[in-house]
């Protein structure tokens, strides 16, 4: 993995839902009470047996604290929670990912593998430019950008997309973006949209303490009031909230 | 004979295990993780005549073993929740206790009657919200507005009133005891505690609001300390509540005083917190060989 980005593997200890790109989940990392609320994490990748990999960069204590995580330990988790990406059938998905936004979305890049999904990844820096050898095998031509241009080409990855649906010309309309990153990413990626007729659909983060809808506290501003991520999101059609 | 049952006023309890009130939605939220039935109450997140729209983000963090909150009383208002959250909680044999809040005492009083109309079978007044300007917390840090707005609401309405308490407002024993002389039928307590999160690196508060109420674990010694202040100073109820993870942390509060509990940030770490809670003060009853959890209402032994 990048520098530090780390991977985990969860393997179900019952039956479970089988998960949706986009949807996500709430790990317990340590079962005591510092830190005290589980943490949301999106499906990376789905293994066999209906192992959850998910992608995560260590930020705090409850991320340093899995890093120390030995094979077989038994984590309390719930999910998955949340709606994920939708399917629209017919048109071409654009993948745009920024930074860690990467994770939900090979997921997705896997399940839309036969739709000849064009991927776009966008980082600060080499370091920051993760699962790049499994989005390739998706999309040959993907696109990578970075901040300092230390791999792939200088420059921001929503200006990537921007050139590709301006060669896309009247067939911009036939294609779908998905988008997971930085706010000010999306909101570009939003602006994108607009400007080229296309539909699209972002996904969101925010401090989460109990990942089912209880606690409205990772909302996001919408048109009227507020919409909750993890029970309305963290999927949201581009236009349904404020980017 | 259930040996978990207990009362507050003349409201019975088929156990003391509520859920506080901003931690559980409106019931629904957890229902798909737990049996709502098996619960002594549900209480609802604060309802305001109107709906109210909250504070912006980031609205909590965590602390150790904690977090803070700022919510802003987020609500779809009184006529929403009658019509649309009311009718799904009224399917489950529990009690349905509805937090209300406003910023008048014609506010409150108009809440309160519509909702006895509605049939619902408690309030609780909050008056002890840290996180808004106006409303709530006004008649909460003040003995004499607190008292004027119960004695109203009591003469508009039969229901139970359960008035919730800050820890952030002085004497709580004092508040607890004009609540008791204007008619309320039992207290609540204690509210979150005011705090404040700084990040370092941007030199920002951790919240929009800047500061937020602090609950779970951390805050349970003061909780149990004011509950056991408040129960030597009245007679009514007491539910308390403050950070209760399982039930040897329920008994603490019951043996300090308390009638009944309210469990709250456990909901969001573990969903099925508050029914494992339940069985726990059953196995503690059982062990103990009490005939009712009423014995060991403030039974701490000194």
């Amino acid at each position: 993995m990048a520098v530090n980005h780390f991977r985990l593997t969860l393997a179900p200890g019952q039956e479970v839902t089988l998960p949706a790109p986009g949807q996500f989940y709430m790990l317990g990392v340590t079962g005591g009470t510092d830190p005290l609320l589980k943490r949301p994490f999106s499906l990376f990748r789905l293994g066999k047996n209906g192992a959850i990999n998910i992608l995560y960069r260590v930020k705090g204590k409850a991320t340093q604290m899995m890093t120390g995580l030995q094979p077989g330990t038994v984590l309390d988790m719930l999910g998955p929670l949340g709606n994920g990406f939708p399917n629209i059938e017919g048109k071409r998905p654009i993948i745009v990912a920024g930074g860690l936004g990467v994770a939900p979305l090979t997921a997705l890049a896997e399940s839309l593998r036969f739709d000849s999904p064009r991927i776009f990844v966008g980082a600060r820096y080499a370091g920051d430019v993760l699962a790049t050898d499994i989005l390739r095998a998706i999309d040959s031509d993907l696109s990578i950008s970075t901040d300092d241009g230390s791999t792939g080409s200088q420059g921001l990855v929503t200006d990537a997309v921007d050139e590709y649906l301006e060669s896309a010309g009247t067939s911009a309309q036939d294609h779908v973006i998905y988008g997971c990153g930085p706010r000010g990413m999306l909101k570009a990626l939003a602006g994108l949209a607009g400007r080229y007729g296309v539909e699209g659909y972002v996904s969101l983060e925010e401090h989460m303490a109990c990942g089912v809808g209880a606690c409205l506290g990772c909302v996001t501003k919408a048109a009227a009031g507020y919409r909750r991520i993890c029970k309305e999101g963290p999927v949201f059609r581009i236009g349904e909230v404020v980017l | 004979m259930n040996r978990l049952e207990t009362s507050i006023g003349a409201m019975k309890l088929k156990n003391p295990v509520m859920t506080a009130s901003g931690t559980f939605g409106y019931g629904e939220e957890y229902s798909k993780f737990i049996d709502l039935n098996r619960l002594g109450a549900v209480v609802v997140k604060g309802i305001s005549l109107n709906p109210m729209e909250g504070n912006p983000v980031p609205r909590i963090c965590e602390t150790p073993s904690g977090m803070l909150n700022a919510i802003g009383l987020q609500n779809v208002g009184l006529k929403v929740f009658i019509e649309e959250k009311l009718p799904f909680l009224r399917r489950f044999d529990t009690r349905v206790i509805v937090n209300i809040l406003g910023n008048t005492v014609e506010e409150y009083v108009e809440l309160a009657r519509h909702l006895e109309e509605a049939a619902v079978d408690a309030i609780e007044l909050n008056v002890s919200c840290p996180n808004v300007k106006k409303g709530g917390i006004a008649f909460g840090t003040d003995l004499a507005a607190m008292g004027a707005l119960i004695e109203q609401v009591r003469a508009a309405t039969r229901l139970p009133i359960i008035t919730k308490l800050s820890p952030n407002a002085g004497n709580i024993a004092e508040f607890a005891r004009v609540a008791e002389n204007a008619g309320s039928d039992a207290v609540s307590l204690i509210n979150t505690l005011l705090g404040l999160a700084i990040n370092p690196q941007t030199r920002r508060p951790r919240l929009a609001n800047i500061t937020g109420g602090l609950s779970g674990p951390a805050i349970r010694p003061i909780a149990v300390r004011m509950v056991w202040e408040v129960f030597r100073k009245v007679k009514i109820p007491i539910v308390g509540m403050g950070g209760i993870m399982d039930s040897d942390n329920a008994i603490e509060f019951i043996l300090a005083g308390a009638t009944a509990v309210a469990v709250g940030t456990a909901n969001f770490v573990q969903p099925d917190a508050s029914v494992k809670i339940v069985d726990g003060i059953e196995r503690y009853v059982e062990e103990n060989e009490l005939h009712s959890i009423r014995e060991i209402v403030g039974g701490m032994i000194i």
